[in-house]
């Protein structure tokens, strides 16, 4: 591996002249890290998001499937801090106006005009009550209304006067979770399989090889369809979903698979590994230890990209009738809803859900990028 | 003749008359439109007088007479949208509908004459009437379609239900070569109305002398042209391939195939993958405008296939649309429309619905699993069901605050309307909804506070709608099921695709499904949902369905009310006199509403669709009904471009 002494490393010394000569490579991976601006960014971005959808049921001041007929279309409201009063003095005081809602009568188009009210708003206040994490029975909200029957709106309501804002929260949860297992799944066998096919060879490599073959010649739209006709509609729509996405897991590792396989295949003669086999290392050491961290930046890399792809994949099989359908609340069920030129002409923040895929995808992307950069801190 | 839709009320274009039977002009006074008139020049068409019958329909348009030319531009929506050309060129049966829905005039017959028994109609057809192909249109075309079609097991292993009465098919006499006599076994008060609708048309939409080449008795060679066409079996499936049928694609993609339409496919035919259909006027339409202009006024239409109702929508407002509702009428769409009027030049279309219900809850009473089916046909509990719906919550919602509490059956405006049958149980009432589910047993409630049915499982319906199409009813279902928490009811929804949504309905597989409930104009017509007649749509009870289709033979017998209910639609359906046959159907709807088998949600809210500015003679307001193919009754034959 590298040499300690290489004048390149030991000139970049490490943050806050630290020496990289003593580091440990973990330390040198942080390190690495930590100079990707972009990176450091999506960290904190997708830790937010995690953060927020750990919380969902606090940060959210509505049930999000709360229907409300008086808030059909509502559009986004602006919170105001500085409460001037009619005396002329001020406090500061969260407040929202309230508005009022109009129908005209031959168009039918629905309008809010302000009523000159205010709402006022109160930080942990009491609201809706729910069960955090499904155990405990709580009704705090991160920013409540002094009234519970009035409610604000962040980022408005939908066709149903539900709280766009408190479903972005909830869909947060949902697209940042359920996907990515599937991920990890494809990530596992795609890393077991290809390994020990690159790894061992002969039958082995021959029958997981094959096994490939034909996990891709399957056609997966008909298997798609046959699936949501076969899944038993009583189970609850996150759990159908559940099931897709590890089926399509099933179906997805090949690639990764071959990958791996292919890079296992050309390293098992390189020096190191025989060195190691020479030194009587186990062969799980020789694979874990040796063989699989020069893998990791391609592994990171397929990783990052699969994870944004799962996210708008959710989308794209809701569409055939296969992917998560209301009354499940996703980023992709909220774009999915807000797809009709209704939205656009007359509700166009129902696309708000739209920036947060896209923050998350490149969120995803930025700290993939830094992390393969970073996940070989000699390769400078 | 007195028909049940005599109580409608008087719509904007009951002034609206149709040019009935005025006297034949002088056959100098025809004229026609340029471009004819140029191929007659060219010697390629014989002179107008010619083409057109001894005695043409006279049509007096709706606002004044029209000039020739232009087009009209209308979007289908994927290659199964045959019935939005269907609505707008194809029904041209021996009868059709006035434009405002209450009377069936003559159409394709001049005339006719029923016997006293109310079984035998001689219909006089027009004399030297020519399909689009320029050959005569006789009695042997219908002769054709009766002897060597309605009669041929292999091309009707069963024959429709139109066409039969009391277990035997109609038969057909031939008077002279332009009238016959169409037999039935039994009175059938209805066939003059049955003949308006779209899919009774067979008897004239096949013309002997083009289609009879596919026909075994008239061709010894048709199993050669059978062999030779691809994805065909035998003859039948060649003969509606080439000659179409009434409701299919392959009745538009076939040029050559003669029509009595005004007008006709071209090279641009309907076929699959097609983007564009244009159709062209039929130089051989029979009928003119009251000054002797023969019909239709406008030359072409123009279709486009779009393949997703966004698309359609998108078309709309761009002002790319000259007039359609079909896909886009959905009442959410109108804010949409108004807004962009202007820019898009169109105005918008009024379109009254006929339908009941916008959305009808079918409880399956004949569920496959025993605690089910005790529960759901349990009357108090289906009561507590819909006491338990705030439908005002949801009118304001889903259509636009439009509707009104509603079960199911005729509109309040129709002679047959039944108040307890449309408005029994429609307040919201969670408390006594509450106590009817306790009463009935189901008391004990789990630990989210749903009930527990007697087995121990918990109190819930799995219900499926088709979401592509209705989204609506999605929207309906998530409000409902937040109200059936109030009264310790789990729904569960889920949208399907629509064949699954059929096959799991087909296979009695459902707990409850949702559809739109017809026969609020034309409760006769569409009676399926107090009578179980529809194997595809009684959803309520489709085991019910296939013990009345078989004669008993197969299905499931019904509950005593629904026998006597179907023994009373057998004597409507042989009740001449329409007096007697209304009284009838009442007595079919009294028993329902005592039965309640349905819930409802809203009275269907009216429908929109787009009319473009200089359109002229369509009404602002029509009738919107499947029976009533709008918007062909309105004669867009008549439609024409003010200059």
């Amino acid at each position: 591996m590298a040499d300690d002494t290489d004048p390149a490393i030991a000139a970049k010394a490490g943050p806050r002249g630290r020496d990289v000569a003593i580091a440990s490579q973990w330390q040198l991976i942080w390190w690495s890290f930590r100079r990707h601006k972009l990176a450091m960014v999506g960290i904190w971005v997708i830790g937010l998001f995690y953060l927020v959808s750990l919380f969902a049921e606090i940060v959210a001041p509505d049930d999000p499937s709360e229907q409300n007929r008086r808030a059909v279309f509502h559009p986004p409201q602006m919170i105001h801090f500085i409460d001037r009063q009619e005396d002329g003095g001020w406090r500061i005081k969260p407040y929202v106006w309230e508005m009022d809602r109009e129908r005209d009568p031959d168009t039918l188009a629905i309008t809010y005009v302000p009523s000159g009210e205010k709402i006022y708003l109160q930080v942990f206040g009491r609201g809706d009550s729910y069960k955090l994490w499904g155990l405990f029975d709580w009704n705090v909200h991160l920013l409540a209304t002094e009234r519970p029957r009035d409610h604000y709106f962040l980022f408005g309501a939908d066709r149903l006067g539900r709280d766009m804002f408190s479903r972005v929260i909830y869909g947060t949860r949902v697209s940042m979770s359920i996907g990515l297992v599937g991920v990890a799944i494809a990530m596992v066998l795609g890393i077991a399989l290809g390994g020990a096919s690159g790894y061992y060879g002969g039958r082995v490599d021959a029958v997981i090889q094959r096994l490939i073959e034909f996990t891709l010649s399957l056609p997966t739209i008909p298997i798609w369809l046959a699936l949501a006709a076969a899944l038993p509609p009583s189970w609850p729509v996150y759990q159908q979903y559940f099931v897709i996405t590890l089926i399509v897991s099933l179906v997805g590792w090949t690639e990764l698979g071959r990958v791996v396989r292919g890079r296992f295949l050309a390293m098992k003669n390189e020096d190191f590994v025989i060195a190691a086999r020479l030194d009587g290392a186990t062969e799980r050491r020789i694979i874990f230890r040796h063989m699989l961290p020069s893998l990791t930046s391609h592994i990171i890399a397929s990783l990052t990209l699969a994870i944004p792809l799962m996210i708008l994949a959710e989308t794209a099989l809701s569409f055939l009738g296969l992917g998560l359908q209301p009354p499940a609340i996703s980023w992709g069920v909220l774009l999915k809803e807000a797809q009709n030129i209704r939205s656009i002409s007359q509700a166009p923040w129902l696309f708000i859900p739209g920036g947060f895929v896209v923050v998350a995808v490149l969120a995803f992307n930025f700290l993939g990028d830094g992390m393969r950069d970073a996940a070989d801190p000699y390769g400078h | 003749m007195t028909m049940l839709w005599r109580g409608l009320r008087p719509l904007t274009i009951a002034g609206m008359a149709a040019g009935l039977m005025a006297g034949p002009l002088a056959a100098q006074e025809y004229s026609e439109a340029p471009m004819l008139a140029d191929m007659v020049a060219a010697g390629d068409l014989p002179a107008v007088t010619e083409r057109l019958p001894d005695s043409p329909e006279v049509i007096e348009p709706l606002e004044s007479i029209g000039t020739y030319g232009g087009k009209l531009r209308r979007v289908l929506g994927g290659s199964n949208d045959h019935n939005s050309i269907l609505r707008i060129v194809g029904p041209q049966g021996l009868t059709r509908w006035n434009p405002d829905f209450s009377e069936v005039i003559p159409n394709v017959a001049e005339s006719w004459e029923v016997n006293d028994e109310g079984s035998e109609f001689t219909f006089h057809l027009r004399e030297g009437m020519k399909w689009s192909d320029g050959t005569p249109f006789t009695a042997d075309d219908i002769m054709f379609f009766v002897d060597d079609l309605l009669h041929n097991e292999e091309f009707y292993p069963n024959a429709p239900a139109r066409f039969v009465v009391s277990g035997e098919t109609m038969t057909a006499e031939k008077i002279d070569d332009h009238t016959v006599t169409l037999k039935f076994a039994s009175p059938y008060g209805t066939f003059l109305t049955e003949l308006a609708t779209p899919l009774a048309q067979e008897p004239v939409i096949w013309a002997k002398h083009y289609c009879s080449q596919f026909h075994p008795a008239y061709n010894d060679d048709v199993q050669t042209m059978v062999d030779e066409t691809e994805a065909v079996e035998d003859w039948a499936a060649l003969f509606r391939l080439k000659c179409g049928e009434v409701e299919a694609p392959n009745r538009w993609s076939n040029p050559e195939r003669p029509t009595l339409d005004p007008w006709v496919a071209t090279e641009d035919a309907y076929t699959a993958g097609a983007t564009q259909v244009v159709m062209t006027r039929n130089p051989y339409f029979w009928q003119v405008d009251t000054e002797g202009n023969q019909l239709p006024y406008i030359d072409t239409l123009e279709m486009n296939v779009a393949q997703d109702n966004q698309a359609i929508v998108l078309e709309a407002i761009a002002g790319n649309i000259d007039m359609q509702r079909r896909r886009i009428d959905v009442l959410a769409n109108k804010p949409v429309f108004a807004e962009n009027a202007e820019k898009g030049d169109y105005h918008i279309l009024d379109v009254i619905n006929s339908l009941s219900n916008a959305m009808a809850i079918h409880f399956n009473h004949t569920h496959k699993d025993p605690v089910m089916r005790e529960l759901i046909r349990n009357k108090d509990v289906r009561i507590a069901l819909s006491l338990g719906i705030d439908r005002e919550e949801i009118i304001d919602i889903v259509y636009q605050g439009q509707g009104e509490p509603w079960q199911i059956g005729p509109r309040p405006d129709n002679v047959l309307y039944n108040e307890q049958l449309g408005r029994q149980y429609t307040e919201y009432d969670p408390d006594r909804a509450n106590e009817l589910l306790d009463a009935a047993g189901f008391d004990q409630r789990d630990g989210e506070g749903y009930r527990l049915l007697p087995n121990g499982e918990r109190f819930t319906f799995d219900v499926q709608y088709t979401g592509i199409e209705q989204p609506d009813w999605g929207d309906a279902l998530e409000i409902i099921a937040q109200q059936w928490e109030d009264i310790g009811v789990d729904l569960n929804i889920s949208s399907v695709e629509r064949s699954i949504y059929y096959s799991r309905g087909e296979a009695n597989e459902h707990d409850f499904m949702v559809w739109g409930a017809p026969g609020g104009l034309d409760p006769t017509l569409s009676p399926r949902d107090v009578l179980a007649v529809h194997p595809q749509a009684s959803w309520f009870a489709i085991p019910w369905t296939r013990w009345y289709l078989s004669g008993g033979e197969q299905g499931e017998e019904p509950s005593e009310s629904m026998k006597k209910r179907l023994e009373l639609y057998e004597a409507f359906k042989a009740e001449a006199d329409q007096a007697k046959a209304a009284d009838i159907f009442r007595e079919i709807h009294q028993m329902a509403a005592d039965e309640f088998e349905i819930i409802g949600i809203s009275l269907a809210p009216n429908l929109v669709g787009v009319v473009k500015n200089g359109l002229a003679n369509v009404p602002g307001s029509i009738p919107g009904s499947w029976m009533y193919p709008d918007p062909a009754p309105t004669l867009p034959q008549t439609w024409y471009w003010e200059k």
